[in-house]
């Protein structure tokens, strides 16, 4: 078994571990964490995937694959962790009469 | 196939994603005017794409290779006929949505909420261009991202916890799907070896890894589409988003995904695909129509009731699949599909935006509270009746030629279930779009009013009116347009074409 | 105030739990089982892709493979990606500050303060090789924005929010990276050879550029996205 069946296994293992917590966990904070881990699951199992590739060097378009899913990952943590905050903050004023906010 | 042969050109197709995404930027460092720029830069990229359409009018379909790289080493956009009514549905709503915003945050028009809106709104159009034309699967995950974040920060902007909480659930639930999509999109290359459609259509078998993408991929989509019992985020989130932005996300970005399912499904996953396959989400469709206008029916606030009838409508959507499996009913399926994504879209916001305007105007949207909207109201009020209508599925509105053809897909397959569901879900409809209006009249007795009124602005209440008409349109010229989608069928293959009305 | 929890996650209490819950595991686990099959079944690796790419890494005017897939080949994806980030940040922002009673920024810390006035210097420095060695090894603005950006945070708990100039500058840093690579994207597509195809004796130098405009803006965005909830 290559190095790069196990690291495969293992990111598909986080993966499911990630969709499991996200699915099943109720507070938001919880399902954030989930979401990273499922989310650096399914970077190993791209990293892994580019490592079998028949060149000589491992596959460089998984690696910008990776790259672009961590950034895009970090993005959207860092909005739910914004709204969650907002969240959790004691209620503002109520709103203006003329500001019909909906 | 078929894509490698298609002309290369048309500029256009990578302005309309960069010339918004240049406007978000402009409108981060503008202090007051906001709407004006916006306003113009949404003129601006409607225009844009109706010369995108014109030119696959003219010419056929169109590929660009981004960086001059061809396939497989860089990424082609695609825009067929398919591609160019969402496109043109895109536009259009997107046009109307954006004079309506404009005027709809209010005499503080230069306030933060407004300030902010624009450029998210810009980024959100943006997104839905990017993934229609897209035609590299990795290309869709980046282009679902920044549709699902920039709807996300959209309806977050409505002050308030049940706003911010509805946004967070969409959130998740948006993640989520992406990260499915992703995990699809990996296993798809790790068997195939290459991310673009040209070089995948007709190269994918069914072997265990593109079973385990298709399965993987189309999860993550229907998540993002809202599909019956995935659909818990859509009602909070589109009744406590601001009303613009309620049309914008009925109309437009569950349809993006559902969009991506549908091309992912006739074109890539061919040979994968089976009727058999295609019954969860034809029987989750079913299930849809049915829970969502049920739930429609006993909603108590217009916005909620609205939100629950996209529900409904995606789930006709979902039952295009299954009749468009076999050949002989294909385009009658993918027909309606692509008639319902325009007439629905059009409806919809039509809904919303009259829907908002009462709210504004009256401060809550309880059905039950609102004797006497229509004689106050009687612009805002038509648009809704007219949206309503299309909803219905009444002739001759664009609702009506979709339901049609996808009547006859089942009809003529002998799916007795499906056309079953197709006329209820129709007469549930009526159920709930007359309830608006069998309260909303003034009781001449009592002459009671729904609460302190506040004019609301002309272009608030005629852009409503505009997209309503604007679904009657599209089921009135049902010809030109089903004969333009099928520009560049590699999705339906056709031997001649006939007449469908 | 906690958001309504998802259908049968509320908590022992909720009667979908006892169901669900033994239900989802065992879920979870048959599909790692069937995924981690279908891993092990994918057919021997055939591919072309990779070699073409590798062969085409001399023509794209950097050294580096990665980089090259992700600032030529695949540009456009990484055009979307970059307005991700900024997508993110304007809307945190956004979100944070139509919503009122925010909690008050964390106090300057003087310790913090003095060991930053030593470290600073080094992370700028480490951040420039960083974004200069993504042309021939692993590296890039990815890295070096995330470095810049780390330094960013620092300072703002050493200092406390920026004054209104620095805001402005913070803004322009934003959008630059998105601006500048959807800039020269539509440049040369009016150049005439297509939608970000850069010309191959400048390609190295407009990759050095568009890699500097997004350090920035990643940096910028990270930092945004921290302090969103801190009021102004």
């Amino acid at each position: 078994m290559q190095p790069s069946d196990l690291y495969g296994t293992a990111g598909i293992a986080l993966f499911t571990l990630g969709l499991y917590g996200a699915t099943r966990l109720g507070q938001p904070m919880r399902q954030v964490l989930s979401f990273n881990v499922a989310s650096t699951g399914a970077s190993m199992f791209l990293i892994a995937i580019a490592h079998r590739a028949a060149s000589p060097l491992p596959d460089p378009v998984p690696h910008a694959m990776v790259l672009t899913g961590i950034v895009v990952a970090v993005s959207a943590t860092a909005l739910a962790l914004v709204l969650i905050n907002i969240l959790g903050r004691p209620p503002g004023p109520p709103p203006t009469p003329n500001d019909h906010g909906h | 196939m078929v894509t490698e042969l298609l002309p290369a050109g048309a500029p256009e197709m990578p302005w309309i994603v960069a010339a918004p995404l240049l406007a978000a930027c402009a409108l981060l460092i503008t202090r007051r005017g906001s709407a004006a720029l916006g306003l113009t830069a949404s003129v601006g990229v409607a225009g844009l794409t109706a010369w995108l359409i014109r030119r696959l009018v003219l010419e056929g379909p169109q590929r660009m290779s981004m960086g001059g790289w061809s396939e497989p080493l860089g990424i082609t956009l695609l825009a067929d006929g398919l591609g160019g009514c969402m496109l043109g549905t895109t536009a259009l709503v997107g046009l109307l949505v954006s004079v309506h915003a404009s005027a709809y945050f209010g005499p503080h028009a230069d306030g933060d909420r407004s300030r902010a809106f624009w450029p998210l709104w810009m980024f959100l159009w943006a997104a839905l261009n990017a993934l229609i034309l897209a035609a590299d699967v990795f290309n869709i995950y980046v282009a679902l991202e920044l549709l699902g974040l920039s709807a996300v920060a959209l309806v977050a902007l409505s002050p308030g916890a049940p706003a911010v909480s509805a946004a967070v659930r969409y959130l998740m639930v948006s993640l989520t799907g992406s990260l499915c999509y992703l995990m699809g999109a990996a296993f798809l290359y790790g068997g195939a070896g290459v991310l673009g459609f040209a070089s995948l259509e007709g190269v994918l078998q069914p072997e265990p890894y593109s079973f385990i993408a298709l399965a993987l991929m189309s999860a993550g989509l229907c998540m993002k589409s809202a599909l019956f019992p995935l659909h818990f985020w859509l009602p909070p989130a589109h009744a406590n988003a601001p009303a613009p932005v309620s049309a914008a996300l009925s109309a437009l970005v569950v349809k993006a995904s559902f969009f991506v399912l549908l091309r992912l499904w006739l074109g890539v996953f061919d040979r994968i695909v089976s009727p058999e396959m295609a019954l969860i989400p034809g029987l989750l469709g079913a299930a849809a129509v049915v829970a969502g206008s049920v739930r429609a029916l006993s909603a108590p606030r217009l916005k909620q009731m609205i939100a629950y009838s996209t529900v409904a409508q995606i789930g006709y959507l979902f039952m295009g699949l299954p009749l468009g499996m076999s050949p002989a009913t294909r385009r009658a399926a993918v027909g309606g599909v692509v008639y319902l994504v325009a007439a629905h879209a059009c409806a919809k916001a039509a809904a919303f935006l009259a829907a908002g305007n009462v709210l504004q105007a009256y401060g809550h949207d309880r059905i039950d509270d609102l004797r006497g909207v229509v004689q106050q109201m009687p612009v805002s009020m038509f648009a809704f009746a007219v949206a309503g209508v299309s909803l219905i599925g009444l002739p001759p509105s664009g609702g009506f030629v979709a339901k049609w053809l996808l009547l006859s897909a089942a009809i003529a397959e002998a799916q007795w279930g499906y056309a079953t569901v197709i006329v209820a879900g129709g007469l549930l409809a009526t159920a709930y779009v007359f309830r608006v209006f069998s309260r909303s009249f003034r009781n001449v007795s009592s002459g009671s009013v729904p609460g302190a009124f506040r004019k609301v602005s002309g272009r608030m209440e005629w852009s409503a009116l505009m997209l309503a008409l604007c679904s009657m349109l599209i089921g009135v010229t049902g010809a030109y347009v089903l004969e333009f989608m099928q520009t560049g069928a590699s999705l339906i293959d056709l031997p001649a074409p006939e007449a469908t009305r | 105030m906690t958001p309504m929890p998802l259908p049968g996650t509320a908590g022992p209490t909720d009667p979908g739990v006892r169901f669900l819950t033994p239900l989802a595991a065992a879920g979870s686990l048959l599909l790692f089982g069937i995924m981690a099959a279908a891993f092990r079944a994918l057919p021997p690796p055939g591919g072309t892709l990779p070699r073409s790419v590798l062969e085409a890494v001399p023509l794209s005017g950097v050294v580096n493979p990665v980089t090259a897939v992700v600032l030529n080949f695949r540009g456009y994806d990484t055009i979307i990606e970059i307005a991700v980030l900024l997508l993110t940040a304007v809307g945190a922002r956004a979100a944070a500050g139509s919503n009122a009673a925010a909690p008050p920024t964390p106090k300057p810390e003087p310790m913090l303060a003095a060991f930053y006035r030593l470290l600073a210097p080094v992370i700028v420095v480490v951040a420039g090789y960083l974004l200069w060695v993504g042309k021939h090894a692993p590296g890039g603005a990815f890295q070096a924005g995330a470095m810049l950006g780390a330094a960013s945070i620092l300072w703002r708990f050493c200092s406390g929010s920026p004054p209104p100039a620095d805001r402005r500058r913070q803004e322009l840093a934003l959008y630059l990276g998105t601006v500048l690579f959807c800039t020269i994207g539509v440049g040369a597509q009016l150049a005439a050879p297509g939608f970000l195809q850069y010309p191959p004796d400048w390609a190295g130098w407009l990759i050095l550029l568009i890699e500097t405009g997004c350090t920035l803006s990643i940096a910028a965005a990270l930092t945004v996205l921290f302090t969103a909830c801190w009021s102004t």
